[in-house]
């Protein structure tokens, strides 16, 4: 028998992460060396600098530990947004689903709003609402709100008629209905509105707090821009990134569990 | 057949200007998902067409016929055995050949035309040529005013004509036909298959044609080649000595060839089959793109 | 008279007739709101200071269109997003296809093509301000960034898509590797490409304004901000209504595109 490449062999797979610390190492290496020598040491700030930095923010050397609370406040606010976007636009879609005359108040309505580039209207938001919560918090509702709403409207309305009627004949509620049928059915576009809205929601949170320099992580980012604090700035930046590279993989390891959860439910 | 007739076919065999076939010995296993163990799909075949031959290829599904046939056209290699083409071994892709396969391969974002054109634009050929070849094959395959048509808009049969087409346009000297007639109702089959054999006649080229249909075979073909399921091999090699045109229902020598056929698939049918083909397993984005290459 | 009520009719019906039902609706929903919300602050409902009105954003859009602030910012902030648009998207498609080519390469650079695109990249544009300077670079490299990710993914699903049958055919017909090239790969990628365009051209531009926000330099971004410390509520909600018709219309200039490209499809 002809051989076969051994694409997938072990050692093909140490080559790759030799290749990829490599990369790593190289990278942190040239910017230990660089700021100072090649690159302007007050714009480019050294990893041993951000290291120490991050070590005073979490309260290493006695410096005040803020990374925590930033975190905390960025996350507990992308949480509650999300779980307030995703409960008002699960209910959106359901509502709208039932009642073709609600739908006919309601769609035309959300897609005027969905055209509007949310972005745009947070300045306008913090005008209006003032410098409190409220603005960012009906920023990152809105934006988990419509991923949800269109996703569970389509799996709803991709329902199969023909099976409700007979459940229905059955002697279904409402209630018995969405437990047997439509919420199961729904899942797989759930779950997919999910995987854009969970990171979205952190994104937007973080934006928010970028602009009314409101605390958490956004507050941290644009706090360090003012102060010129070159240290500071990188450091907070890397962990805006870290929180969000740890939730993109939490959200798609999360959904690949439900998926074969679901699958096996399948008798797969 | 009188003998001077045959000696006459043979003479002119000579001067045919096919090409040669010959397949000695040749094996190939596809590998296994993941760590499976490889799966044999031809075994130890030897095959030989001559120049100008018509030779029917019949086998049950899935065993290997598409393989066989891509290791013509220099598409696959044999893991054993050898494969030479009018003389000589096959050096890369075998454009010298004609392939119609199974699937549609016709490309969805042309016109008929410009899908028919396609090997002699790749030839260079002028463009003045390049039009009056396609309109006069779209004339004898029955389409000609659908050149502006896009696939999408043609029935399948429609779709097979067109397939063909495109093969001939450069007239190969070897065709390699992977059932082209299935998808054409009966009527529209006859047609084609008489026309088909008007034109080999015509171009003298060799062939070899795949093809589920007993009658078919018994129909085109100079010699019938029955393959094993898989591990493919040759079970029956039959030469078809009948005069054209063959009555397939009435002479009792195509009878009897129907009969043994019919019978050795039959028997190739019955056994129980191979599943392992169908492990699915996921796997990387590179390893969905090797997987590709294989499922062809 | 009479012939100028008929011809408003016949305008009128000509246009219901090309709107569908849905954006009948959405038009009817909006024209009602922006009624409501003029009789609301001229009844007295509602502070004109604060939630302005539809009458007062037009006049100042109009305003600006006059004197040039709509033309110069709307210019700059849609020049650079667009800039940027094109070299990412030409870019992202070479990187794309040459990690296709490149197994190891892809394995190990498109590893961080991953990670940093799980980065939140509105976060780094207080950074690439910092680095960068004042300029327009920072808006640059945030459009360059949010737009590759678009088309890198896409056009590898593009080229994994394409038919190794389709591709053995054209092998047998004579075609060369560049043959193949022009007449499968990018034909198959263009979909994908179409698709990139429309995901990713709202995103150039709001990516853009979005930096702008934290520069100093003209732009929509910065007619906002000075808006807003200006508790100028009409001027905000003017760069609003500017910015969505902007974005309708270039989504809808794309969806044509698409729709010819795609007219072989039926």
């Amino acid at each position: 028998m002809a051989a076969v490449k051994d694409r997938s062999g072990a050692r093909y797979r140490s080559s790759v992460w030799l290749g990829r610390t490599l990369i790593l190492v190289g990278l942190l290496a040239f910017f230990e060396v660089a700021p100072g020598r090649w690159l302007d040491e007050l714009l480019v700030a050294q990893p041993s600098a951000i290291g120490r930095t991050l070590g005073e923010w979490m309260g290493l050397d006695g410096g005040d530990a803020v990374l925590w609370g930033a975190i905390r406040s960025t996350l507990g606010r992308a949480a509650g947004g999300l779980i307030i976007g995703t409960v008002l636009g699960l209910v959106a879609a359901f509502l709208v689903w039932r009642s073709k005359h609600i739908a006919n108040l309601f769609e035309p309505v959300a897609a005027v709003v969905n055209s509007v580039p949310r972005i745009v209207l947070v300045p306008l938001f913090i005008l209006w609402l003032g410098s409190g919560l409220a603005p960012i918090m009906v920023y990152v509702v809105g934006t988990a709100f419509f991923p949800i709403f269109y996703n569970v409207l389509q799996g709803l309305r991709s329902s199969d008629r023909v099976m409700l009627d007979s459940l229905r004949v059955m002697g279904a509620q409402d209630r018995d209905l969405l437990s047997a049928y439509l919420v199961p059915h729904s899942r797989e576009y759930a779950l997919a509105a999910l995987m854009i809205s969970a990171p979205l929601t952190l994104v937007s949170t973080i934006v928010g707090e970028m602009l009314m320099s409101a605390g958490g992580l956004g507050g941290l980012l644009v706090a360090s821009r003012n102060d010129f604090d070159t240290d500071g700035i990188y450091a907070a930046t890397l962990v805006a990134a870290s929180l969000g590279v740890v939730t993109n993989v939490a959200v798609r390891s999360w959904n690949t569990k439900q998926r074969s959860r679901a699958l096996e439910a399948e008798g797969l | 057949m009188t003998v001077t007739d045959t000696a006459r076919d043979v003479a002119e065999l000579g001067t045919r200007s096919g090409a040669s076939l010959e397949l000695r010995g040749v094996s190939l296993a596809y590998p296994g998902p993941g760590g499976a163990p490889p799966a044999p799909v031809l075994q130890d075949v030897d095959l030989s067409l001559r120049p100008g031959e018509r030779v029917a290829l019949i086998g049950p599904s899935g065993c290997g016929k598409s393989t066989l046939l891509n290791m013509i056209g220099g598409l696959l290699e044999p893991d054993e055995g050898q494969v030479t083409y009018d003389g000589g071994p096959i050096a890369g892709v075998n454009t010298d050949v004609g392939y119609m396969t199974q699937r549609d391969t016709l490309l969805p974002y042309r016109t008929v035309e410009a899908n028919v054109a396609l090997p002699l634009k790749f030839r260079h050929e002028r463009p003045d040529d390049i039009r009056r070849r396609v309109d006069e094959t779209l004339e004898q395959v029955g389409l000609s005013g659908f050149g502006r048509a896009y696939p999408g808009q043609l029935s399948g049969g429609m779709r097979s004509r067109a397939m063909i087409a495109r093969t001939l346009v450069y007239r190969p000297r070897t065709l390699l036909m992977d059932e082209p007639l299935a998808a054409l109702d009966a009527l529209l089959r006859q047609k084609m298959q008489s026309w088909l054999l008007e034109m080999w006649g015509r171009e003298s080229m060799t062939v070899l044609y795949v093809t589920h249909e007993i009658e078919e075979a018994l129909l085109l073909a100079d010699r019938i080649v029955v393959f094993s399921r898989r591990p493919a091999r040759v079970l029956l090699d039959l030469a078809v000595t009948a005069g054209k045109p063959r009555d397939t229902r009435r002479d009792p020598d195509l009878i009897a060839l129907h009969d043994l056929v019919w019978e050795t698939l039959r028997d190739q049918l019955e056994a129980p089959s191979d599943a392992t083909a169908f492990q699915e397993h996921r796997g990387s984005w590179w390893s969905r793109l090797a997987r590709r290459r294989h499922a062809g | 008279m009479e012939q100028a009520r008929e011809a408003a009719a016949r305008g009128v019906r000509a246009i219901v007739r090309r709107l569908s039902s849905d954006r009948l609706h959405s038009a009817a929903a909006l024209i009602v709101f922006l009624a409501l919300w003029e009789g609301a602050v001229r009844l007295g409902y509602q502070d004109e200071f604060w939630v302005s009105r539809p009458t007062l954003v037009v006049d100042k859009i109009g305003e600006w269109l006059q004197d040039g602030t709509l033309s110069t910012n709307l210019v700059r902030t849609m020049r650079i997003a667009a800039t940027a648009f094109l070299i990412s998207a030409v870019g992202a498609v070479v990187v794309g296809s040459a990690f296709a080519r490149l197994r190891w390469i892809d394995d190990v650079l498109g590893w961080y093509v991953d990670i940093v695109y799980a980065v939140p990249k509105p976060a780094l544009v207080p950074l690439f301000l910092f680095a960068f300077g004042l300029g327009d670079t920072p808006k640059f490299l945030l459009v360059v960034l949010l737009v590759f990710f678009v088309f890198y993914y896409n056009v590898r699903a593009g080229l994994a898509t394409s038919k190794q049958s389709h591709r053995d055919a054209l092998l047998m017909l004579g075609a060369s590797e560049r043959d193949v090239w022009v007449n499968l790969t990018l034909p198959t990628l263009v979909p994908f490409l179409v698709a990139s365009a429309r995901l990713s051209a709202a995103l150039a531009i709001l990516g853009t304004v979005f930096a702008e926000f934290f520069s100093y330099t003209p732009g929509m971004g910065r007619l906002v901000i000075s808006a807003q410390y200006a508790l100028d509520a009409t001027s905000l909600l003017s760069v609003v209504t500017v910015l969505t018709m902007v974005g309708v219309l270039v989504d809808n200039l794309l969806r044509r595109f698409d729709r010819r490209v795609s007219s072989w499809r039926l």
